[in-house]
C-alpha cells in the first residue's frame, strides 16, 4: 500500500482503490472457481489481469503466485494448501484496501 | 499537430488505465484510454496524442496489428508496446515495427513515465527520474538540484521554468511562452519579471555567468536551454 500512497498520494490512491476494489472481489472469485473446476487457461487469464497491478496494494507473495497460476497450467494448482493459501492472500489484500477506504 | 501532453492508452485492462489515468496526469500528461483498437482513428483524430501506449495482447486485433497500423498512416507518432513478461518474441517483432520502446507487466508507473519523456522530450534521465544537465542531476519530483557543490532546494516556480525548458532542449521559447507554462492563462503577456526570474536560475546552474553554457539569452526572441 505505500508503494501506492507514494506513487498516487492519499486521493489518488482513494480513488484508484474505490475503482479497483469491486473488480478485484470479482477477478479473485473467479480465480478460485477457475482452479477448483481445472479450467487451467482461464484461470491463467484472471491471474495475468490481477497482476497487472497488484504489486503496487499488495503482498509479493500474492504476485508470486499469481505468477505460479500463469505458468503451470496443471493440477498443482488444485493442491489445497496451495489453494488456502491463496484465498487467504486474497482476503488480506481485500481487507488492507477496505481498511484503508473506511479511514479518514 | 499533435498535443505534446496527450497521451492514448490502448489496454483493455481497467484497473490498469485508471491507475495510470490517475498516475500521469499528477507529472502534467492528460490520459485518454480505450479498451480496444477498434477506435483508435477517432481519437487519434479527436485527442492528436503525442504518444500512444499499445497492449500487445488486446481483444479483437492485436496490438501488434495496430502497431503495423499505426506507423504505416503516422510514421512520426511515438508508440511504446507494453507486453507480458517472458514474452521476447512480441517484443522484438514490435520493436521491428517501429516501436519506440517497450515495458514488460507488471510495471511501476514511474517506469512507465520515465519512457515517456525518455522519448518524447529526448533528454537523459536517470534511473531515478532526475535529469542531467551537465554537471547537474535535476529532480523535478523533489525540486533539487544536486551538483558537486551541493544540493540547492528550488523554488516551485524555479522548478517549474527549469523543468519546462528541460522539456524543450534547444527550441528558442519566448518570455510569452514561459510566462504561459508558468503561469497559465494567469500569465501577463511583455512579463519581464521572467528575465529576473531565469537570472535567479542561472546563480544556481551556470559556472560562468558571463558565458552561461545552459541559459542562453537569444536576443529579442527569449531563451534556449542546452542541456
Amino acid at each position: 500500500m505505500n508503494a501506492l500512497l507514494e506513487t498516487l498520494g492519499e486521493e489518488g490512491t482513494r480513488r484508484f482503490l474505490t475503482f479497483v476494489l469491486p473488480q478485484f472481489e470479482e477477478r479473485s472469485t473467479e480465480l478460485l472457481a477457475h482452479l477448483r473446476s481445472g479450467n487451467w487457461q482461464a484461470a491463467a487469464t484472471c491471474a495475468h489481469r490481477l497482476k497487472g497491478t497488484i504489486h503496487l496494494y499488495a503482498s509479493a507473495d500474492l504476485l508470486d503466485d499469481l505468477y505460479k497460476i500463469k505458468s503451470d497450467h496443471n493440477a498443482a494448482l488444485q493442491n489445497e494448501n496451495f489453494l488456502q493459501g491463496l484465498e487467504q492472500k486474497l482476503t488480506h489484500a481485500h481487507q488492507e484496501i477496505r481498511i484503508f477506504l473506511s479511514g479518514d | 499537430m499533435h498535443d505534446s501532453r496527450n497521451i492514448l492508452i490502448v489496454d483493455d485492462d481497467s484497473v490498469l488505465q485508471k491507475l495510470l489515468e490517475e498516475y500521469l496526469p499528477l507529472h502534467g500528461f492528460a490520459v485518454q484510454g480505450i479498451a480496444n483498437g477498434d477506435k483508435i482513428e477517432d481519437y487519434l483524430y479527436a485527442y492528436s496524442p503525442a504518444l500512444v501506449v499499445l497492449d500487445i495482447v488486446l481483444p479483437g486485433k492485436s496490438g501488434l496489428y495496430w502497431l503495423k497500423h499505426l506507423k504505416t498512416v503516422y510514421p512520426q507518432l511515438p508508440v511504446l508496446v507494453l507486453s507480458a513478461q517472458g514474452n521476447a518474441i512480441d517484443r522484438l517483432r514490435g520493436l521491428e515495427l517501429g516501436a519506440s520502446d517497450y515495458l514488460t507487466k507488471p510495471f511501476h508507473p514511474k517506469e512507465l513515465l520515465i519512457r515517456i519523456r525518455n522519448i518524447l522530450y529526448g533528454y537523459p534521465t536517470t534511473s531515478h527520474g532526475t535529469l542531467r544537465i551537465g554537471e547537474h542531476l535535476f529532480d523535478p519530483e523533489r525540486e533539487l538540484l544536486l551538483s558537486k557543490g551541493g544540493v540547492v532546494k528550488l523554488t516551485s516556480l524555479d522548478n517549474q521554468l527549469l523543468h519546462f525548458f528541460c522539456q524543450h532542449p534547444g527550441k528558442i521559447l519566448s518570455r510569452d511562452a514561459i510566462s504561459h507554462a508558468l503561469h497559465g492563462n494567469d500569465h501577463a503577456p511583455l512579463d519581464r519579471s521572467i528575465d529576473m526570474r531565469i537570472n535567479r536560475l542561472r546563480k544556481k546552474l551556470e559556472a560562468d555567468l558571463s558565458n552561461p553554457r545552459h541559459l542562453h539569452t537569444v536576443w529579442r526572441k527569449g531563451y534556449r536551454f542546452t542541456p
